[in-house]
């Protein structure tokens, strides 16, 4: 999508009066919105370049409500578009084409947890972080931790297969999700997978997860929780550049060390997020900075971690501090965690790259985008998932200026280009969603597109279902 | 049956493809059932081939059956043999390592132990042990199956990254790629793992690896009964360690006055220090149940490998799963089933693998020759199953048992969802007999 021939917020056709009455007497009068200035708030995801403002929204309170508004709105042969906290970073959760949101935010109860089988069940809207912090009693906690955690929804996760930066050890949202309750977009609810039940037909839960909320909505998630484990050991490595800090990486993994996370900050975002009030205590003058994690059982992981620095060492890092205490711990994560919120300061408008590459190209692709940003007289900033490969390249620009948003579009496709050249993929972790979608020509053949849209089409004949997103329109596939 | 005959198809085959890589007659034999045989095989020796003969078969109405090896072929599951059958044991090819990126991409035929070959002098390894001997990397994928690694590593559905294969009408196309973390359009590769060659043609397969193991060990506990053992597997999976895998293994069970046989089996692997602080773990939480005792290296393959062939040559597989919660409950399922009633019955030679960590039970009996009982103990195992949402799949069995169970734990719904998404990849419906 090409975000200068965006259409301006258009205000949409209001819903038949029918239809608004039909979801009212479903859910209540508080669980519809439809006057145009409330719904302003939904008119974007994370990604704010693009702005949909939706004819409606609605929030069921559980399957059978949600049933009974698919069930409505299809009827009324109208869209609709999923929506979790709306913290998703690909425009995934954009009402385009006049659809009605279906809002997740008012399922949010945790309906079961077992700590005995370690699994849970929770409604769609239950937060990320919420989870982790009621299963935190019991010894356990759920695994896959992306940054937005403390605001996302599971239901969010499970359509963006989201991952985070402890995934590097313990897999993204795919491998801890059992089951799941999916309310088809005519309205017919079906029960998928659950934890101990092998099946002899298709992994429906395996290609739901991950579809963008475009085959239906889910509403119930049952998903699989881990020990917490026993002891942490949390590093911080300060290199001159970049370079020295993947190399250290590539040690670190090619010496069979399992790190829960490795994790990448440059010079840009450092000296970002040491000016903001999200100060970490980084040396600004540092090229990059890797956060290096060790968990499990306490035997083993204090030599792990010697193991590390001793690569990190080795790759020329100047300086290794570890954490002594959980306070130190976060301080040294706060870097990572915060760098995204840090760049604010910098300028009014970011654009966040997923791009995704084999490890060992991470140094010639890295070398690569920071030429594509000296090429087009753009800032860039560089945070990223190193052991996954996973990059996050931030674009800082000002979306007043027309000529920099046309150089901000252009150096997005050559580093989406560079990244697929070199063996990865467009998107690794956010989705592809509106933002991607016409990129997805990139790593998909016209054959491959014409799979998924047949697969999206058994789950919704009549493209209801968040349309438009991930998908190129038909037009475009053979360009 | 199939009205083209084998002649017929083998001169159409030879049009397409050099006459070494099309068998029939005798030589097809091996890649039949007992009883039955197919017309031609064929061994394609790139996806273009395959591409080709896939697109000649859906044009020709040809039924096809993939394969690899031959080691998990349909076995008289479909009601009549396939006109041809697919094997990838032509594609053996390795198409890309770099052990830096800890990932292989390779043809589908390559067997497991050449895929170990390759990786393991970089000290690396694939921690898959699905049962079977000499399976391939895409009969692997295709069947989804895990072993007792499972309960720490995922099946292949966690491990495999990409896939290249064929469609039902002779569309090559790929999905995944080559990253850890892709999600890049609809997971194709979800869906294509364990879909049994209903959908695709599989002809490369690229999969996550990992670092070998500084240490790997296995120890025993003994038990008098097999509640006993339950018990014991029960309480290792409830510890905050968890072992790379938690086994029982039950070689003749307690029924028809024989005597029990079993040991329950766990392997810890990691670093030296946390593997031995873990065995200590365990050592203290097993003290009543008289210990553990540690597998010589030698000991330990050879129990492993026991439970890799424990299907080997049975006439009967099945596969149980519940929640690993309630494992002890689907072994006394097992015991009723194949209790005797009059005394004769063979499947009281039942043998049971258990993967307790992920609630999975295989059953395998070496001949099926039912009691006058089967039939209702086999239905109270179903109720009582379906009671605990637990399922049942058969890996083997005769055709009539085969076809009483199939499907069985697919809704109505879910089914429709199955057969639509068949309909995209194999729009004729010639793979697989037909099957979802």
């Amino acid at each position: 999508m090409v975000w200068s021939v965006v259409p301006k917020s258009a205000v949409p056709d209001p819903l038949p009066r029918a239809l608004a009455d039909e979801l009212v007497e479903l859910v209540g009068e508080d669980g519809v919105i439809t006057d145009p200035s409330r719904l302003l708030v939904y008119e974007s995801d994370a990604l704010t370049a693009y702005r949909y403002p939706p004819r409606a929204i609605v929030f069921p309170r559980n399957t059978e409500q949600a049933a009974g508004v698919l069930s409505a709105l299809s009827s009324h042969s109208v869209a609709f578009v999923p929506r979790g906290a709306g913290t998703g970073l690909s425009g995934g959760a954009l009402a385009v084409d006049g659809s009605v949101l279906v809002g997740t935010t008012r399922m949010n109860r945790i309906l079961e947890l077992d700590p005995v089988a370690r699994v849970a069940r929770v409604q769609a809207g239950v937060v990320n972080a919420d989870l982790t912090a009621v299963a935190r009693p019991h010894g356990l906690h759920y695994a896959p931790d992306p940054s937005s955690q403390s605001a996302c929804t599971l239901g969010g996760n499970v359509a963006e297969n989201a991952g985070g930066p402890h995934c590097l050890k313990y897999g993204v949202t795919s491998r801890w999700v059992t089951g799941l309750t999916l309310v088809l977009p005519d309205g017919r609810v079906t029960e998928l997978g659950g934890w101990g039940k092998e099946t002899s037909g298709l992994d429906l839960v395996g290609v739901v997860v991950g579809s963008e909320g475009c085959f239906g909505l889910v509403t119930e998630i049952e998903v699989r929780l881990l020990p917490t484990p026993a002891s942490v050991r949390t590093l911080l490595a300060i290199f001159e550049n970049v370079e020295r800090a993947v190399a250290a990486v590539t040690d670190i993994i090619g010496s069979g060390l399992l790190p829960a996370a490795l994790e990448i900050i440059d010079g840009e975002t450092i000296r970002a997020v040491e000016a903001s009030v999200f100060a970490a205590g980084y040396p600004v003058d540092a090229g990059a900075a890797l956060v290096i994690e060790f968990d499990g059982t306490d035997a083993g992981l204090d030599s792990e971690a010697q193991r590390a620095e001793d690569c990190c060492l080795a790759a020329g890092a100047r300086e290794v501090r570890r954490a002594g205490d959980d306070a130190e711990r976060e301080a040294l994560w706060k870097g990572r965690k915060k760098a995204f919120g840090a760049m604010g300061r910098i300028a009014p408008d970011l654009l966040v790259q997923d791009a995704t590459v084999p490890r060992s190209k991470l140094p010639a692709v890295l070398h690569r985008i920071i030429e594509i940003g000296h090429q087009h007289g753009l800032r860039l900033a560089n945070t990223f998932h190193a052991g996954d490969g996973n990059l996050h390249p931030k674009i800082i620009f000002d979306r007043r200026d027309p000529d920099q948003v046309a150089r901000v579009e252009q150096a997005s496709e050559e580093i989406m280009r560079v990244c697929v050249a070199a063996g990865g993929t467009i998107t690794g972790e956010h989705g592809v969603g509106l933002d991607k979608r016409d990129y997805m020509t990139l790593v998909c053949s016209p054959v491959e597109l014409g799979l998924m849209a047949g697969v999206k089409a058994v789950f919704d004949p009549r493209g209801l279902c968040n349309p438009g997103k991930v998908l190129p329109p038909v037009a475009e596939v053979g360009r | 049956m199939s009205v083209v005959s084998a002649a017929g198809l083998t001169s159409a085959l030879h049009e397409i493809l050099p006459r070494e890589r099309v068998l029939n007659g005798e030589a097809a034999q091996r890649w039949g059932g007992s009883k039955r045989t197919p017309g031609v095989v064929v061994f394609p020796a790139s996806t273009d081939e395959a591409a080709r003969v896939l697109t000649r078969a859906c044009e020709e109405g040809w039924t096809v059956e993939p394969a690899g090896s031959g080691t998990w072929l349909w076995s008289e599951s479909a009601a009549s043999p396939p006109d041809l059958v697919l094997s990838t044991s032509g594609m053996v090819r390795v198409v890309e390592y770099d052990p830096a990126d800890l990932t292989v991409t390779a043809e589908a035929g390559i067997t497991l132990s050449a895929l170990a070959s390759l990786i393991t002098p970089q000290h690396q390894w694939l921690p898959l042990d699905p049962p079977g001997r000499s399976h391939s990397l895409g009969a692997v994928a295709t069947t989804g199956v895990s072993g007792p690694l499972g309960a720490s590593w995922g099946g292949p559905r966690d491990l495999v990254l990409g896939l290249r294969a064929v469609t039902g009408d002779g569309r090559p196309f790929s999905a995944g790629g080559r990253v850890v973390k892709n999600v890049a359009g609809f997971d194709l590769v979800r869906l294509l793992i364990g879909s049994r060659g209903t959908l695709a043609f599989v002809t490369e397969v690229t999969m996550r690896l990992s670092s070998l193991p500084e240490v790997d060990h296995t120890m025993l506990v003994r038990g008098d009964s097999l509640d006993e053992l339950a018990d014991a597997a029960a309480r290792v999976c409830a510890l905050s360690v968890t072992p790379a895998a938690v086994e029982l293994l039950v070689r003749e069970m307690p029924v028809g006055g024989r005597r029990m046989e079993a040991v329950l089996a766990v392997r810890v692997l990691g670093g030296r220090e946390r593997v031995e602080a873990e065995t200590a773990e365990l050592r203290v939480s097993l003290a009543d149940f008289g210990g553990l005792t540690r597998l010589a290296p030698e000991e330990a393959d050879a129990l492993w490998r026991e439970v890799r062939h424990f299907e080997d040559g049975a006439e009967l597989v099945l596969r149980l799963s519940i929640n690993p919660a309630r494992i002890g409950e689907l072994i006394g399922f097992a015991q009723v089933l194949c209790s005797v009633g009059d005394g004769q019955c063979d499947s009281t030679r039942a043998r049971l693998a258990v993967h307790a960590g992920t609630g999975v039970m295989r059953l395998a009996a070496p001949k099926l020759r039912v009691d006058a009982g089967w039939d209702e103990r086999m239905d109270d195992l179903l109720g009582s199953l379906a009671e605990r949402d637990g399922t049942l799949t058969v890996t083997r069995a005769p055709a009539p048992l085969r076809a009483r169970l199939k499907g069985r734990d697919i809704s109505v719904v879910n089914g429709e969802l199955m057969s639509g998404l068949k309909a995209v990849f194999d729009p004729s419906g010639i793979l697989s007999g037909g099957h979802r």
